[in-house]
C-alpha cells in the first residue's frame, strides 16, 4: 500500500520541492501524482511561489561597533556624560577635551551637560521625634485589670462610706457609650511611660500620721478612719475588725464593714485591685507649643487617668487630654463595668 | 543595634530620606508616611541590619515602599491628579536649578529615582543598583538617558530665552 495519500501528500510535496525527499519516495510521489492528475497543479504552484532573494540589504554595522578610546561624532555624548558623571579614565578625559577642541560646536553641549547635575535642596523632616525610641527600662503594666479596678475603687471610695443607698455606677448603666479604645496600641502607651511609683494603700494612708498629699488621699483618710477594719488572724481566715473594736461578720472571702447606719461589702479582690491601682504614672505627653510638638513629663495616678477619661468621654471631646484617655481607655475599664452590669 | 544607634540614624538620614521621597511623589503627607513606614520596618529589622549599611537599607526600603505607593496610586487613577502642593521646603533654587527640578518631574519614575539618588545622595552606580534592585548597566542607561533628557530640556529653555 502506498504511503502517500490524498490526506498527506502536501508534506511529501514540500520535501520534494526542498529536495529532501529520498529517491524511493520521489518515485512513489510521481506515481501518486500520475494516478491523481488533479493534484499535479499543486506541485507546479509550489515551484512558482518559491521566494528567491533578489537583492542583498546592507546594514550599517559601524553604529554598533566600538572603537576603543576613539571619540566620534556618534558617541561623543556618552563621553561627555561620563565626564559629567566623573567616571571617565584620565585617558578618556584627555581624548574628550581634544575632541572638543577639534569640534568647538560641541563645547556648548558639554557646558549644558555640566549643568544637568541637580543640587540637593535642604528639606527638613519635622517628625523626627515621633520616629525616635526611648532608652531605658519600660515598666510593664497590666492595664486591663489595673485600670478597670481603678474605676471600681474610685466609685467605691466616693460612694460606699457615707451613703445608705446601693452603689450606683452611672457609666456602667450607659450601654450606648462607645469607647474607641481599639484605636490605641498598647506599645504606644508603654513607650510613653517613664516611671511607675506605688502609693500607699488605703490602710496605709489611714494609719499614717503624715498629712495627706492630695485630695484623694484626704478623702480616703477621712472616710477610712471611721471604718477601717483591723486584720486579725482567726481560725485560719483573715478577719477584719473596726478600730472601735466593733465585731464584723465574715462571709466566705468577703469582709463586711459595719459603719454606723451603713452596711457595705468589700471583697478582698476589690481591695487588692485598689492596691494595684494606687500608683502614680509618670509619662510623656505631647503638647503643641507654637506649632511645634514638645514632650513634657506629666504625673497622674491611674485613678485620675481613668477619671479624666470618663470626664472627656462624657463631654464628648475625646481629643482633649488625649494622652490621658489613651492611657485609660486602653485598659477598657468601662468594658469591665459593662460586663459587670450585664452579669447583674 | 542599640536604641542610640537607631535614634542617630533618624537624625542622620531622615531628612535625606524625606527629601528623596518627596521629590519623587510631590506629596508631603505621603512622603511623611513613607518615611514613617520605612523607619518602622527598620526598627523591626534593626537587629539584622548591618550598622554600616543603615543608609542603603533605609533608601532601599523607602524606594520600594515608594514604588508600591506610586503603582497603587496609578492603579487607582489618582496619582496624576495629585496636586503639586507647596510643600514645606527651605530650598531656594537658582533659576537653573528651578528649571532642572521642573525638568526632572517629567522623567519616568525609574530615571527620576536613579538621578535623585545619584545627585542628591551621591550614590555610586552599584549602590543605586542595590537600592533599586536594577542591574548596574540598567542604572547607567537610565542615568545616561536622564542626563540627555535634562540637557535637551535645558537646551530648549535656553533657546526660548
Amino acid at each position: 500500500m502506498s504511503l502517500i495519500t490524498r490526506n498527506n501528500y502536501e508534506a511529501y510535496l514540500l520535501d520534494y520541492v526542498e529536495e529532501t525527499l529520498s529517491p524511493e519516495l520521489v518515485a512513489e510521489l510521481m506515481l501518486f501524482l500520475e494516478q491523481h492528475l488533479d493534484l499535479k497543479e499543486v506541485l507546479e504552484d509550489f515551484e512558482i511561489h518559491t521566494l528567491v532573494p533578489k537583492e542583498t540589504v546592507a546594514f550599517d554595522k559601524s553604529a554598533l561597533k566600538k572603537e576603543a578610546g576613539l571619540i566620534t561624532l556618534v558617541n561623543y555624548e556618552d563621553f561627555i556624560i561620563a565626564e559629567v558623571e566623573g567616571i571617565n579614565t584620565p585617558e578618556k578625559s584627555t581624548a574628550l577635551y581634544l575632541f572638543l577642541e577639534q569640534n568647538p560646536e560641541k563645547q556648548e553641549e558639554f557646558v549644558t551637560y555640566q549643568k544637568t547635575t541637580l543640587v540637593a535642596p535642604t528639606i527638613i523632616f519635622e517628625g523626627k521625634k515621633s520616629l525616635k525610641k526611648k532608652e531605658g527600662v519600660i515598666v510593664p503594666m497590666y492595664w486591663w485589670y489595673s485600670s478597670a479596678a481603678a474605676v471600681v475603687i474610685i466609685l467605691f471610695s466616693l460612694n460606699m462610706f457615707n451613703r445608705n443607698e446601693q452603689v450606683y455606677f452611672p457609666i456602667a448603666d450607659r450601654e450606648e457609650v462607645n469607647f474607641k479604645n481599639d484605636a490605641f496600641e498598647e506599645s504606644v502607651i508603654k513607650d510613653k511611660i517613664i516611671l511607675e511609683e506605688k502609693l500607699p494603700t488605703v490602710e496605709e494612708i489611714a494609719r499614717s500620721d503624715k498629712k495627706p498629699k492630695n485630695k484623694l488621699e484626704k478623702n480616703l483618710k477621712k472616710n477610712t478612719l471611721n471604718s477601717l477594719p483591723v486584720k486579725e488572724e482567726v481560725k485560719g481566715l483573715t478577719q477584719y475588725t473596726n478600730i472601735p473594736k466593733e465585731k464584723i461578720k465574715i462571709e466566705s472571702d468577703t469582709a463586711v464593714i459595719q459603719n454606723q447606719n451603713q452596711k457595705r461589702s468589700i471583697t478582698i479582690e476589690e481591695e487588692n485591685l485598689y492596691a494595684e491601682n494606687n500608683v502614680i504614672i509618670t509619662y510623656e505627653d505631647e503638647i503643641l507649643d507654637n506649632g511645634t510638638l514638645n514632650l513634657v513629663k506629666r504625673k497622674m495616678t491611674k485613678l485620675e487617668l481613668v477619671r479624666a477619661a470618663v470626664k472627656h468621654q462624657m463631654n464628648g471631646n475625646l481629643d482633649k487630654g488625649k494622652e490621658k484617655i489613651l492611657f485609660a481607655l486602653n485598659s477598657k475599664p468601662l468594658n469591665f463595668l459593662k460586663k459587670r452590669n450585664r452579669k447583674e | 543595634m542599640t536604641v542610640t544607634e537607631y535614634n542617630d540614624s533618624v537624625d542622620q538620614f531622615s531628612d535625606n530620606l524625606y527629601r528623596f521621597v518627596l521629590k519623587n511623589i510631590k506629596d508631603s503627607d505621603k512622603a511623611k508616611d513613607i518615611v514613617q513606614d520605612t523607619y518602622l520596618k527598620f526598627w523591626e529589622k534593626k537587629d539584622s541590619v548591618d550598622v554600616k549599611k543603615i543608609k542603603p537599607y533605609l533608601f532601599t526600603t523607602a524606594y520600594h515602599t515608594l514604588i508600591d505607593v506610586v503603582r497603587r496610586e496609578k492603579k487607582q487613577g489618582s496619582f496624576d491628579d495629585v496636586k503639586e502642593e507647596s510643600y514645606s521646603t527651605k530650598a531656594e533654587y537658582s533659576d537653573l536649578q528651578e528649571i532642572l527640578h521642573k525638568a526632572i518631574e517629567q522623567l519616568p519614575e525609574d530615571q527620576k529615582a536613579v538621578i535623585l539618588l545619584r545627585d542628591y545622595e551621591g550614590y555610586a552606580y552599584d549602590e543605586i543598583a542595590e537600592i533599586t534592585k536594577m542591574t548596574e548597566s540598567q542604572v547607567k542607561v537610565y542615568i545616561f538617558r536622564g542626563r540627555k533628557f535634562l540637557k535637551n530640556y535645558l537646551g530648549s529653555v535656553e533657546a526660548l530665552i
